[in-house]
């Protein structure tokens, strides 16, 4: 394999990594904070890449369909949270996951009701379609875009995070929920504002990547798993860990690709299951 | 000696809860153990029954070396105990829970096919058990109907299910009334009589009473151990515990 | 439920069950003798996953795994060696078991949601390798298996004609592992799988070995999933790694809960209901999962116990 090739892969990599971390980065949050194992997240997300899609192609504006899809999206997030998630608030978390499990399948016969069992792909704007080049790469400007506008997004929700009032309360809420009330705080409202945001976030990721991957009624369910994978790997609730995991995952999956051809995407279940038998809590446990 | 430990340690990252400490249990004998909160008893109690592992030192019980045992191993051998905060089967019966401690001393005790718990040595170790504790009538209430007094001997009674040679008991008046305490009391002082026993207790009239030895623990080290006597007339004692109360 | 009732509803049941096929086609037509014949092989594997995800508390999403090792065990056979269905099914338990020792060992030593996915990560592996290796396994394409026969060969063997005939050798297996399960739950060995449940660290404080007793309970679970699967392929005639997806694993969880975990017969009404409810809105929409979705909803919001949990007065057995 020359140099080239491997940078390729690792760019893909990357570009898959960065994806994923926007998705498992909002599972985790939700997990930390709510308690609750979101497996409805991968719906959301194929949601958006359904309403970024239908936007944009109405439109025919790419950037206007980033900016609706979380909203929209983000309305719906309200919903189920208001609706579903709240009344289960204190039962064990495997009700939560089986909850959210029931609303995937709803979602996902619901997107083929709308649209149909089709495929679709999104028109991308004149500026990001094509190819650019460098040290002997070929690499397609879109996957670079993505690449970039994750990267944005991820250094945006650090700032929030790690600099604002609100992100301390995430990162208390995902330490310590009982602090967080003895301080006064409404946490039901804070758990609906985190779960309408990570909605909103999931959402975009499915926006972004739309051009990229098609958008199908199965891209739920293709990104959750492996979304979880890199929740559990990196440790339940720990946003660091979630974004070790995701790299080591997007790598995983790129790498695997090459070097496992005919297998390839056995390279995450080998990665998950070793690192669950030697951290069986994952690489950041949660602090108990 | 039933129980030997000697110079246990344990740390939980820079704090030192168990500071090589030893001592011994003989046959026959109760035992109290007696410290401040915080001075690493029920630590000490995690490490012997192998809940948390040893960072040093050695534990041997009734003359073997024991010490990293997983705690089913112990409880095998003969070592039982109770813990402070109730650690039951809530949603199952009184009858059910104790059935269960009997059931870990029977031969086929996890048989998937015979039907172990019409044995008549079962049914009537139940039945003494369930007398002992004063839960007879109460048999068929689920554990977590159960008052918290009763709950408190439920505790104990799960440890003397598994036939013991010697019973490690947590704090068995934690969170109890005076009134319900003065019958786990009695209880203890009847069981002494049957069985060895290490106890952790806060009530410094009911270990005085029922004590045949006592040990001092402070900030993980032993301060004192002698009869309730020599502990009562201990100066160090005075000052450090008795005095901080 | 107490033990005497229990068995009266199962006897009713069962003698329902023999007597409504044989006054066929009158009562049942062989469309609904086929899908009883789905529901009583899912209801197979749907005891034996109660009694680790219901009794035992471990969660497992990997199950497909071994409803597919039955599968292809059968496939192997059947086209390599012998279509006798006993010979098969001893054969797919023993491979069965030699899996899952080694997944049952490294799984159990997690709990929780841990355990989740770590089964799920061991059985997708297979899926994927079903998937993959396509010189062995067909791919895709899966593998077409000749008709399975039951009896003693060179004496006298029956291909079971269908449905009548299969569907009685089903009832008979469901019935079998009914009254097996039955037994292990109520024995010694299901009241510390209650316990492990409820609070296994009390458990290995009493003096058993938990984790031994957790390998226990997922090695007879399996083994019963196994048979299901080889019933599956002997009456679909065909294996595909379908059979391994995650989605039948999801389906296990959906229709135990449904019916009411930790109860036997929950799961096996659980599975039913999904089984012929979809039937029927199969016919309405394709879509039909989006009302099984919401009927799942509404059932963990307002009777997580499920359908017996719910009815039962004394449900403390379920979750």
């Amino acid at each position: 394999m020359d140099i080239a090739t491997l940078i390729t892969t690792i760019l893909h990599g990357l570009t898959l990594g960065m994806v994923l971390m926007l998705v498992a980065g909002g599972l985790t949050i939700i997990f930390g904070m709510l308690d609750v194992l979101n497996f409805a997240h991968g719906s959301l997300y194929m949601l958006g890449a359904y309403m970024g899609y239908t936007v944009a192609a109405a439109t025919g504006n790419f950037a206007l369909a980033l900016i609706a899809a979380p909203i929209l999206v983000g309305v719906i997030g309200f919903l189920i949270e208001f609706f579903t998630i709240r009344p289960l608030y204190g039962r064990p978390p495997l009700h939560h996951l089986l909850l959210t499990f029931g609303l995937s399948l709803i979602a996902q016969n619901a997107i083929k009701f709308v649209w149909g069992n089709d495929i679709y792909s999104v028109e991308l704007p004149q500026v990001l379609r094509g190819i650019v080049s460098f040290f002997g790469v070929y690499y397609p400007k879109y996957r670079l875009f993505v690449l970039g506008f994750a990267a944005l997004l991820a250094v945006t929700i650090w700032y929030v995070i790690t600099r604002t009032r609100f992100g301390v309360v995430i990162r208390a809420g995902t330490e310590d929920i009982e602090t967080l009330e003895a301080h006064g705080i409404n946490t039901r409202r804070v758990f609906t504002v985190v779960f309408v945001a990570c909605s909103a976030l999931a959402a975009i990721a499915g926006a972004v990547v739309a051009p990229m991957r098609t958008v199908y009624p199965q891209m739920g369910v293709d990104i959750i798993i492996d979304a979880f994978i890199v929740v559990i790997i990196g440790g339940l609730g720990s946003i660091r860990g979630a974004v070790i995991g995701a790299l080591i995952l997007g790598q995983a999956i790129q790498l695997g690709a090459v070097f496992l051809t005919g297998f390839s995407d056995a390279a995450i279940y080998i990665v998950m299951a070793a690192i669950l038998l030697l951290k069986p809590s994952g690489l950041i446990p949660e602090s108990t | 000696m039933l129980l030997e430990v000697d110079s246990l340690a344990k740390s939980f990252g820079r704090l030192r809860v168990l500071d090589r400490l030893s001592f011994n249990v003989k046959e026959g004998e109760l035992k109290a153990i007696i410290g401040p909160n915080g001075a690493g008893k029920t630590t000490l109690f995690n490490v012997i029954t192998g809940r948390y592992h040893s960072d040093g030192g050695r534990i041997r019980f009734r003359g073997k070396d024991v010490t990293g045992e997983k705690p089913h191993v112990l409880a095998g051998m003969g070592l039982a105990r109770s813990f402070q905060i109730n650690n039951f089967f809530f949603k199952l019966s009184v009858l059910e829970n104790i059935r269960l401690s009997v059931q870990s001393t029977i031969k086929n005790r996890t048989s998937i096919w015979r039907d172990a718990f019409n044995q008549d040595s079962v049914k009537d170790r139940v039945d003494e058990i369930m007398e002992w504790v004063e839960l007879r009538e109460l048999a068929n209430e689920l554990a977590r109907n159960l008052s918290y007094g009763d709950q408190r001997k439920l505790e104990i009674a799960l440890a003397l299910g598994t036939g013991p040679s010697l019973v490690m008991l947590d704090e068995p008046t934690s969170g109890m009334s005076r009134f319900e305490s003065q019958s786990m009391i009695h209880l203890v002082k009847a069981l002494s009589s049957r069985v060895t026993i290490v106890l952790i207790e806060h009530d410094i009239e009911f270990v005085m009473n029922v004590s045949d030895s006592i040990m001092v623990m402070h900030y993980g080290q032993k301060i004192a151990e002698g009869t309730p006597q020599e502990i009562s007339g201990n100066q160090e004692v005075q000052d450090i515990y008795l005095g901080g109360l | 439920m107490n033990t005497r009732t229990n068995s009266i509803l199962l006897a009713v049941g069962a003698a329902i069950l023999i007597a409504l096929p044989l006054a066929s086609p009158t009562f049942i037509s062989p469309y609904y003798l086929d899908l009883m014949i789905k529901v009583l092989i899912f209801g197979i594997a749907l005891l034996g996953y109660d009694i680790l995800a219901g009794y035992t508390g471990l969660v497992s999403l990997g199950h497909a795994l071994f409803f597919g090792v039955g599968g292809y065990c059968t496939a192997y056979m059947a086209t390599q060696y012998t279509t006798n269905l006993v010979s098969v099914l001893l054969f797919a338990l023993v491979v069965t078991w030699l899996i899952g020792i080694v997944v049952g060992y490294f799984s159990t030593q997690t709990k929780d949601i841990f355990f989740v996915f770590l089964t799920l990560a061991f059985a997708q592996f297979f899926y994927l390798a079903a998937f993959n290796l396509t010189t062995i396994t067909g791919g895709d394409n899966g593998i077409t298996i000749p008709k399975m026969t039951l009896g003693i060969p060179y004496v006298w063997q029956t291909d079971m004609p269908r449905p009548f005939a299969f569907y009685i050798l089903v009832l008979a297996v469901f019935l079998v592992s009914y009254w097996v399960c039955h037994r292990v739950i109520k024995s010694p060995f299901g009241q510390i799988l209650v316990a492990i449940r409820e609070n296994e660290e009390r458990v290995s404080f009493l003096g058993f070995n938990v984790r031994w007793l957790k390998i226990k309970s997922y090695m007879i679970s399996i083994s019963l999933t196994t048979v299901a699967g080889v019933l599956f392929a002997a009456y679909q005639d065909f294996v595909s790694p379908g059979m391994i997806h995650w989605t039948i694993s999801g389906d296990f969880i959906l229709m135990s809960v449904l019916g009411g975990m930790g109860t036997l017969i929950g799961p096996v009404l659980g599975g039913a209901i999904v089984l012929l409810l979809g039937d029927w809105l199969s016919s309405i929409t394709e879509n039909w999962m989006i009302f099984i979705g919401g009927f799942f909803v509404l059932m963990i919001i307002f009777a997580p116990n499920g359908i017996v949990g719910f009815f039962s007065r004394n449900g403390r057995n379920g979750k």
